[in-house]
């Protein structure tokens, strides 16, 4: 993945300025800094959700203004993204929103079918048990909780089984202690592992203790700009209370 | 600056003005709608006898054992015709919804390319047009096709209705969170893919909920269609009238009532526990009910679900005669016939009939509005009324039995019948078709303005009750500011309504585009037919867009 310029301009002094990095395959990188620093955006830009106003931003070898169009859609199945709002479709199974991965496989007549006898249910099931929830298989899912409902999530990109897994925010609604555990899982699950050694998992965080404690590289960003872009090893409390003080500074747009 | 409540200056200045301005409209609309009907020689003193006669025989329904029998048979295939009509209005509003969504239309990073904005309107422009033609007019095209076949009340039920529920079922698709529908397709999923699995779950239960109102309505249209010649009750009505036997008539009219007031009664009690699917469970044990599993809802989606098959048999429908050679002939010979159009008298007299469509309409609303107003307030069921003195009084729980029955006995005699009754005293006109639309809207409106004031915030009315007020005083000052904006918004809507419904009485003899529309479809003109038919649906769109910009405004 190549970001070259970009550049997104919410012109209220928000967005992403200049951005220039690359991410290799088999990468674990974190995105750090306060709210309204960029993270969420350059998360966006990578799965098209967002496309640039200047730059180009490549996926997989994609420009991802060629990843929105119709003919993108094989490209997109490679890409997992577990949203900050998680997006889950309450009212369904658990075991559809898992299978919900596979829809950039299934045919429509095949997903239409699925919903009324579900298909592929021990791999949803294995997938489930991976991510500890194996028993919630055949619950509604606006009836888990917050926590569960992650691991739901997290399944549903488990199947999808993408080259490249975007996490945004993860853990914004859980306390210290699970969201250490969810971080863990999110690494260990759906990071490079054994049998996907080429898999990058990129996310966005608010703690970067977390970021410093889980993954290979750790870019600090404020003001839609990147500050630094070292190992976690590098990166010193100095740095972390700088970029974190960087809002409160006349000029900034105060947070609401 | 220092600011006191007292001097605060009222910040909906200009939106007020808005106000002062429509309700200056409304005033003169209704003033040229009257000036439009005339107010001379209007009445037919002739006529009262055979009214009363009507009415007498209300007491005295005609109860032998074969016509009890004919009245049930036709109730049930009153019931089958809108059962019917509103699983195939469900399903061209399944298909038709996901066309008209906005979601399916918008690409992902929600940039509209000006082809796609034109394709998503032109597609909701097209889906407008059955819904402009009531059902009536569909029926008469029907009959002409297909002859006297079941088929022709429940597709005459199931175009119009199907592309309002379309319409309705791309808003329920649009308002659920848009995010899961988008989280899907950012991972490769397809548009309908992602519909299935994002937003239909969530959008299912109301379109459920909504297709059981579907079904109350389909009940009154269906009754209007046997006027037209479909069968059923309607047709029973008609058969009675023509041969003045009043008796006749009120069973059937009875049987029509039952039907109703039970259709109102399961529709607004599924609506209720969608809405509020908690209401009973969560109050005590604080506990929320687990959704979508309230028994009631369950039973009621079952039994409609047993009835379509029992409905079938009972109609008898037959699918080839859909496609039969002589259908396929007549539809081809309606459609040449049709085109192109033609103005059978004249481009003025198209133009006059169109105003009086809509002189008509408004003067049904100004007719129903007022009692309407007044009768809600006795039927509305309000809580705090049980409080005050510990149980409602047994007089005025009995005043508000004896209104809810009257009302629904308003709304449940079809249009035309009260235009066959208006009609033996007043002379043809605009004014006949307007009273019997208006007597019917007044029962619907009450309906609608009661659960406005059974909803709305009533803590100002209680603090002056608190401080002695009488209750007059209490309304004019709390509770009619606060509905004077929601009540005019539903006569807005209903007068959009009653646009439509001109057709109905026009057809037995009343004024305006409906009535042009019955001559031509008796002298088989249908070149004619197609003008006219352009011309309701541009009245009925144009009402459309000012009852809409109205209502905002209302907001």
């Amino acid at each position: 993945m190549r970001f070259e310029e970009v550049t997104v301009d919410y012109g209220d002094g928000r967005g992403v300025f200049d951005l220039n990095f690359a991410i290799q395959k088999g990468e674990c990188v974190s995105f750090v800094g306060p709210s309204g620093a960029g993270k969420s955006t350059t998360i966006a830009l990578m799965n098209g959700l967002v496309l640039p106003d200047s730059g180009t931003v490549s996926v997989l070898g994609v420009d991802t203004r060629e990843l929105v169009r119709r003919s993108g859609a094989s490209y997109r199945h490679r890409i997992g993204t577990i949203h900050q709002s998680l997006n889950l479709t309450g009212a369904l199974r658990v075991i559809h929103n898992v299978s919900a991965g596979r829809l950039g496989r299934w045919s429509t007549p095949r997903a239409l079918l699925s919903l009324l006898s579900p298909r592929d249910i021990e791999e949803v099931r294995l997938a489930l048990e991976r991510v500890g929830v194996g028993d919630l298989l055949w619950e509604r899912t606006d009836k888990l909780s917050g926590g569960q409902q992650q691991r739901v999530a997290i399944a549903r990109v488990l199947l999808q089984d993408p080259d490249l897994v975007l996490a945004d925010e993860p853990v914004s609604s859980l306390d210290p202690a699970r969201s250490r555990s969810v971080i863990k899982l999110l690494v260990d699950t759906v990071g490079h592992t054994a049998e996907r050694p080429d898999r990058a998992l990129v996310m966005s965080l608010h703690d970067p203790d977390l970021a410093r404690s889980f993954s290979r590289r750790v870019v600090g960003m404020t003001e839609g700009m990147v500050q630094f872009d070292l190992p976690p090893s590098s990166v010193s409390d100095d740095m972390l209370d700088e970029l974190y003080s960087l809002e409160s500074l006349p000029g900034s747009p105060a947070e609401p | 600056m220092t600011s006191s409540p007292a001097h605060a200056l009222p910040v909906p200045l200009r939106r007020r003005r808005d106000r002062w301005v429509w309700a200056l409209v409304v005033l003169v609309a209704v003033l040229w709608s009257i000036s439009r009907a005339g107010v001379s020689g209007v009445l037919n003193q002739r006529g009262f006898g055979q009214l009363s006669s009507f009415f007498r025989a209300a007491i005295q329904p005609e109860l032998s054992g074969d016509l009890l029998r004919i009245a049930l048979d036709e109730s049930i295939t009153t019931v089958s015709y809108a059962l019917l009509g509103t699983v195939l209005s469900i399903g061209i509003g399944l298909v038709g919804g996901v066309f008209m969504a906005e979601s399916i239309w918008s690409p992902i990073t929600r940039r509209w390319s000006l082809s796609r904005r034109f394709g998503w309107r032109s597609t909701r422009a097209l889906m407008a047009i059955p819904r402009s033609i009531h059902e009536v007019v569909w029926g008469l095209l029907l009959i002409n096709v297909l002859g006297n076949d079941p088929w022709v009340a429940v597709i005459a039920i199931g175009i119009p209705f199907g592309s309002v529920t379309a319409k309705v079922f791309s808003e329920f698709l649009d308002e659920v969170h848009n995010d899961s529908y988008k989280a899907l397709r950012i991972g490769g999923a397809s548009r309908l893919q992602a519909l299935l699995f994002g937003s239909m779950p969530e959008a299912s239960g109301d379109l459920l909920s909504y297709g059981f109102y579907r079904l109350e309505c389909a009940i009154r249209s269906a009754a209007v269609l046997g006027v037209i010649g479909a069968g059923g009750l309607g047709f029973q009505l008609q058969l009675s009238f023509t041969s003045l036997d009043y008796n006749e008539m009120w069973t059937f009219l009875y049987a029509l009532i039952i039907l109703s007031g039970l259709a109102d009664w399961w529709s607004s009690s599924v609506r209720r526990r969608h809405a509020s699917p908690n209401t009973q469970v969560a109050e005590g044990a604080g506990v929320a009910r687990q959704p979508g599993r309230d028994r009631f809802l369950s039973w009621s989606a079952i039994s409609a679900g047993l009835a379509v098959p029992l409905s079938w048999w009972w109609l008898d429908l037959s699918p080839s005669n859909l496609w039969s050679a002589r259908t396929q002939r007549l539809f081809g010979d309606l459609v040449t016939d049709s085109f192109p159009p033609t103005i059978t008298n004249g481009f003025g007299s198209l133009f006059t009939a169109s105003v009086d469509t809509v002189a008509m309409a408004v003067l049904a609303i100004a007719v129903a509005f007022l009692p309407a107003t007044g009768l809600a307030f006795v039927i509305a069921r309000r809580s705090h009324d049980q409080s005050t003195d510990g149980s409602a009084s047994l007089a005025s729980e009995g005043a508000r039995f004896v209104t809810r029955l009257f009302l629904l006995t308003l709304r449940a005699i079809p249009p035309p019948v009260w235009a066959f009754l208006t009609l033996f005293v007043l002379f043809p006109g605009i004014w006949p078709g307007a009273v019997a639309l208006g007597i019917y809207n007044a029962g619907v409106m009450a309906r609608l303005q009661a659960e406005v004031v059974e909803n709305h915030d009533d803590s100002k009315g209680r603090a002056l009750e608190a401080a002695g007020v009488p209750r007059v005083s209490r309304i004019a000052y709390a509770t009619a500011p606060q509905l004077a904006g929601r009540f005019s918004a539903i006569g807005m809507y209903r007068w959009e309504v009653a646009i439509r419904e001109t057709v109905v009485v026009g057809v037995v003899g009343a004024a305006g585009l409906g009535r042009v529309v019955d001559e031509q479809v008796v002298r088989f003109d249908y070149d004619g037919l197609t003008s006219t038919l352009i011309a309701l649906m541009i009245v009925t769109i144009a009402a459309d867009q000012i009852s809409a910009g109205l209502r905002r405004s209302l907001r």
